[in-house]
């Protein structure tokens, strides 16, 4: 959590101690694990919370420019009066997906998240020989997206089975003090890993722990060139199947 | 007939082949019953005339087809409650007060750095415009060329320039200049409104910049409603308000710059006819122009470097940002 949002760093410890109790408790358990590896009840809903972290997005690099004096062309070279490159720099977020399987392996989800990322613009090459600077502005970064998972097998220990996950979704971003906002769009592809620690046996509800790292695409949104941006982000936290 | 207790000649603008630079536009003002108004026209056709001189081979109506582009390129840029009309030829001069604008070329030798000027008869009740005359200095050598002519000014870039200030704007200092013997010669600009012309021969200016349109659509309100916003703020140093630094705004998203001054006693500045959007903002002193091309001397505050705000400023539609403070330091 950066050290200007307490709000969110509250959430977000929240949801660690409540992960951190909940994995206490189920692994004390210790659920015998099926025969065929653990899965989730086709049309039964999974709830799940996570702490995750996404990367930092290049947003662009623009400079300010003026018209160079010449003459022969009415579209003469230009002069930069300084050069600007921005970044919304990487911050944590909290997660909450509700997924509905549809099969013992494959299950669509809904996911929202929230996170503050600080846009930083760094300025340099002025003109006047200004030194260079940075400046900032907290952004408050909502994420809707819809996931497509696959399961493999499982891995390992009877318990884990990895994933597969793709989706897309829709981002809206709110500038400092709710001034403006701007919105986009964004896609994903990654794969993880479910440890069940209780259930998974298709007969009673579960309890785990989801790790999750995907690659992020957005277009849209805050940006200040053209095309997609792209980002890594990852995330750890526990489900729920009922 | 205009009532003699009406009439007020205001000003004479100029635009000057060897000069200054700075950055931003400002608006004409004058003080009616206590309170400051913008000059500027009524709603409505402006009517004009050109006078039936020629000069340096340029034919009247050659003259008057320059000019005709360059009122078309305010019209087509930015949409304003204005418009222009040609009346066709006059015998009359610019500069006689006549009720009729007037455009065409004078004999000014001893105006030996102005290329061109514009002058007002104002309504000393309301502020509005009521005639502008707009001459070209014969000293020089001009041009409508489409593709200019070595060593000429071009007529169509200077009528544009002559234009604004005709509609109400003074002059920007979004620009860069160096010192060229006894003057400045311009290295570039972001707005038609620079009081520096660019070399003879150049063409490049006959096209208006992001500064010209925010400042003559915030001068006759013109923005589609909601679609714009402002920036004020304040500039300071040990504490106090600096009078006349200018600011220039730059959207990150678009790229254009627009600019004002802190003209404030405790250096206040507004900068309006903003797109939203996230902007950088840049301020630095008038000190490499000639500051009678913006303010009258004296006041004006130029012993401090460039400084950028600490903060990305956001400009919402419809509505100006909280206060920007920005501190700069003495040289």
């Amino acid at each position: 959590m950066t050290a200007e949002c307490p709000g969110l760093r509250i959430a977000a410890c929240t949801v660690w101690v409540a992960l951190a109790l909940l994995v206490t408790r189920a692994a004390s358990a210790q659920p015998p694990p099926g025969p065929s590896g653990p899965a989730f009840r086709p049309w039964r809903p999974v709830v799940s919370v996570a702490g995750a972290w996404t990367g930092a997005q290049h947003l662009g690099r623009v400079s300010a420019e003026t018209r160079r004096a010449a003459v022969g062309t009415a579209t003469p070279p230009a002069f930069t009066l300084f050069t600007t490159e921005s970044t919304l720099g990487g911050a944590p977020a909290v997660e909450v997906a509700l997924a509905l399987p549809l099969t013992t392996r494959w299950a669509v989800a809904v996911r929202g998240g929230v996170s503050t990322p600080t846009l930083t613009t760094a300025i340099s090459a002025d003109a006047e020989a200004a030194p260079d600077v940075a400046v900032t502005e907290e952004v408050s970064d909502y994420t809707v997206d819809v996931s497509v998972t696959y399961q493999l097998a499982r891995l390992g220990g009877r318990r884990a089975r990895p994933f597969l996950v793709a989706g897309g979704g829709y981002v809206r971003q709110l500038h400092e003090d709710n001034v403006l906002v701007e919105t986009g769009r964004s896609w994903h592809g990654g794969a993880g890993l479910r440890w069940w620690l209780r259930g998974g046996d298709r007969g009673a509800s579960a309890v785990g722990v989801v790790g999750e790292a995907r690659w992020v695409w957005r277009t849209g949104g805050i940006a200040f060139t053209d095309g997609a941006r792209s980002q890594p982000a990852a995330s750890i936290g526990l489900f729920v199947g009922f | 007939m205009i009532p003699g207790w009406r009439r007020w000649l205001v000003a004479v603008l100029c635009v000057a082949p060897l000069a200054t630079p700075a950055h931003a536009y400002l608006k004409f003002g004058v003080e009616v019953g206590g309170r400051v108004v913008p000059v500027r026209w009524a709603p409505g056709p402006i009517r004009y005339f050109v006078t039936e001189r020629e000069f340096s081979g340029i034919t009247p109506q050659a003259f008057s087809d320059a000019i005709g582009r360059a009122t078309a390129t305010w019209s087509r840029t930015a949409v304003l409650p204005v418009s222009f009309s040609a009346q066709g030829l006059t015998r009359s001069q610019p500069f006689e007060t006549d009720g009729r604008s007037t455009f065409g070329f004078l004999d000014r030798p001893d105006d030996e750095r102005i290329l061109g000027a514009t002058t007002f008869l104002l309504d000393a009740t309301t502020g509005q415009i009521l005639e502008s005359d707009i001459y070209f200095n014969t000293r020089f050598r001009w041009s409508t060329a489409s593709s200019g002519e070595p060593g000429a000014s071009d007529l169509e870039s200077v009528a544009l320039h002559e234009l604004g200030h005709l509609l109400g704007l003074g002059h920007s200092a979004i620009g860069e200049t160096e010192v060229s013997g006894a003057g400045r010669r311009v290295i570039s600009s972001g707005s038609i409104m620079f009081p520096i012309a660019m070399p003879a021969g150049s063409v490049s200016d006959r096209v208006l910049q992001a500064d010209d349109i925010a400042g003559v659509q915030e001068l006759y309100d013109a923005a589609p409603a909601g679609s714009v916003g402002s920036i004020q703020g304040r500039v300071t140093k040990n504490g106090g308000g600096v009078y006349g630094a200018h600011v220039v705004a730059f959207h990150l998203d678009t790229g254009v710059l627009v600019g004002g001054y802190a003209l404030g006693d405790d250096g206040t500045f507004v900068i309006g006819g903003l797109l939203p959007g996230p902007y950088v903002l840049r301020v630095e002193p008038l000190d490499d122009a000639d500051v009678e091309s913006f303010f009258a001397p004296g006041r004006v505050d130029i012993n401090f470097s460039v400084t950028y705000a600490p903060k990305v400023v956001v400009v919402q539609a419809g509505g100006s940002t909280a206060a920007v403070g920005i501190e700069v330091r003495p040289r």
